[in-house]
């Protein structure tokens, strides 16, 4: 009997790491396929500025007036997410919050970080009907355990940003889904304005990824936004104007970047990460004892500091003073030393040749 | 001719290099190949790895037999040599996010280790003889390849073109980095036509 019970536990043990090595083997394709044009068209340079400007002659045409924001706030969710459209409750209100304290900010939170195409997991695609149901069923106890898998397949979205072999094309693909929103939010087409970009947890390290790309497809000053982000070793720091990470002091899930990426250990001295932080552009804050996820996390309107303050509230805080601190005229935009930084830190791409 | 055993090592040597050049396909992705394209890729590159072992083999043999008098077929030095790439059987782990990276690097040391033991236990070289001969061929054969007037590249391209109907391959930073500025250039001419309808008006 208990042998049956050890075997039965070993084969569900083994087909587990299977599947999840499985998940981690194709999870750079859908990046690769996007760009290879597999999965449909390939992407056109030619389309995101037409569809831009689409939307201005559209929004000329019916007389909309525009908001004229001082920042673009971009937020990106964690890897729990779904898809953009679906967030939590707890990050709506803290939306809704940062929103009030910055009426002269645009936020866009419609992008879902973990795709190039902005293809929610629930969307049309290959198991879109297994992350349906698995989405679905999410509030009972075994579709709980189900979920670990969209923490897995976002997690190994999060490493493929993070890979130097694949993070240019995956993170090129998410940086031109956030320009297209930023343009139909009415981002200037001639660029200048800052753009923030604002992850939770994985969203960290997307908000990074994409900083080279929007500050050269865009013109714009980047500025990041981590809350509890695991932030990697991403050469496209080396385009973050300034970067803010709050990590509260019983969130210890950020660590996670400090151990697996070598460009964020103190040995590597010339790293990107490791020069930014010698340059003086990122502050690290402390909100208070918040968690990573879910009650006590930074986003929680119940649970508050031993002030009184919600966390949400502290978040929106410490958030609202960040952005207010980012000059309204840009820094001059010098690419060719954060792009010289970026390919110097890119590591060689394997050779196939002989 | 080949033994039956001979064909088996010569068989798992193909699957191990084709299984290393899937690993690495992300080039060929970048370059944006077509699925067709992509399989005859892999085909054209493992025959052009191995290639490579096989001249390996043959100025291993080379040095084998004008430093220490030993001399064996070249059959069974081009086995031996190819033996020691089995571990790239694992290859295509190599496209594991983040980890395959490690992977690979792991992976070369490893076959590194194996083909010096190789000719060590082939040849009964004493260790510091198995690295010479092994590190003297593979210089031989990177001064063959630097050599401009061999036209190689070209030769190359050449053989990629006809096989797989794509004979240059970019870098793919370069590829996503020309794509982006692109991307600005004519989202700056868009801005400037929008400007100058607004002038219009």
């Amino acid at each position: 009997m208990i042998d049956l019970a050890i075997t039965t536990a070993l084969a569900v043990a083994g087909l587990l790491a299977f599947l999840l090595i499985l998940m981690a083997l194709l999870s750079p394709l859908e990046a690769l396929s996007w760009w290879a044009g597999w999965s449909g068209h390939a992407p056109n340079p030619a389309e995101l500025s037409r569809e831009a400007l689409a939307e201005v002659e559209s929004q000329q045409r019916n007389g909309r007036p525009q908001k004229k924001a001082r920042y673009f706030l971009v937020y990106l969710t964690a890897i729990g997410g779904v898809s953009a459209d679906e967030i939590s409750y707890r990050e709506q209100v803290f939306l809704e919050k940062l929103q009030e304290a910055l009426p002269e900010a645009t936020i866009i939170s419609d992008v879902f970080p973990f795709s190039v195409t902005n293809n929610p997991l629930t969307g049309e695609r290959l198991f879109g009907w297994l992350w349906r149901t698995i989405h679905e069923r999410r509030k009972t106890i075994t579709g709980g355990m189900l979920a670990s898998f969209i923490f897995a397949r976002n997690l190994f979205n999060v490493a493929v940003s993070a890979d130097p072999r694949y993070g240019p094309i995956n993170n090129s693909g998410v940086a031109r889904e956030i320009s297209k929103s930023l343009y139909r939010n009415h981002y200037p087409l001639e660029g200048g304005v800052p753009i923030v970009t604002m992850g939770w947890s994985g969203g960290g390290q997307i908000a990074v990824g994409v900083a080279p790309f929007l500050d050269l497809g865009m013109e714009a000053p980047v500025y990041v936004i981590s809350i509890g982000g695991v932030l990697t070793d991403d050469p496209g720091i080396a385009f973050v104007k300034h970067l803010w990470h709050l990590q509260g002091h019983k969130d210890k899930f950020p660590m996670i970047g400090d151990i697996l990426f070598p460009g964020r250990w103190s040995v590597a001295r010339h790293s990107a990460w490791n020069k930014f932080k010698q340059a003086g552009k990122m502050t690290v804050i402390d909100p208070g004892p918040m968690i990573h996820t879910g009650k006590g996390d930074y986003f929680d309107p119940k649970t508050a500091l031993s002030n009184g303050q919600p966390h949400v509230e502290k978040t929106v805080e410490i958030i609202a003073e960040a952005v207010r601190s980012i000059p309204s005229t840009p820094p001059s935009v010098d690419i060719e030393k954060p792009l010289a930084q970026y390919d110097k830190e890119q590591k060689p791409h394997p050779d196939i040749d002989i | 001719m080949l033994s039956h055993d001979q064909w088996i090592a010569f068989t798992i040597l193909v699957l191990s290099v084709a299984s290393l050049i899937i690993g690495n396909s992300v080039v060929l992705f970048a370059n944006r190949v077509s699925r067709n394209q992509f399989i005859r890729s892999i085909f054209a590159f493992t025959f052009l790895f191995i290639l490579s072992i096989f001249l390996w083999a043959l100025s291993i043999q080379f040095f084998a037999s004008s430093f220490f008098g030993q001399h064996k077929p070249i059959a069974d030095v081009f086995l031996l040599v190819g033996a020691s790439f089995t571990p790239f059987i694992f290859g295509f782990l190599i496209l594991l996010p983040h980890v395959g990276y490690y992977l690979y690097a792991l992976l070369r040391v490893w076959v590194t280790i194996n083909l010096v033991l190789n000719v060590m236990s082939a040849y009964h070289f004493r260790l510091w003889q198995a690295v010479l001969v092994t590190l003297l061929g593979w210089l031989l054969l990177e001064f063959i390849s630097s050599l401009s007037f061999l036209r190689l590249d070209d030769v190359k391209r050449w053989f990629l073109k006809i096989t797989t109907g794509k004979g240059e391959y970019k870098d793919p930073d370069d590829l996503v980095f020309e794509y982006v500025k692109m991307q600005r250039k004519l989202a700056v001419e868009a801005a400037g036509a929008t400007e100058e309808e607004g002038g219009h008006d």
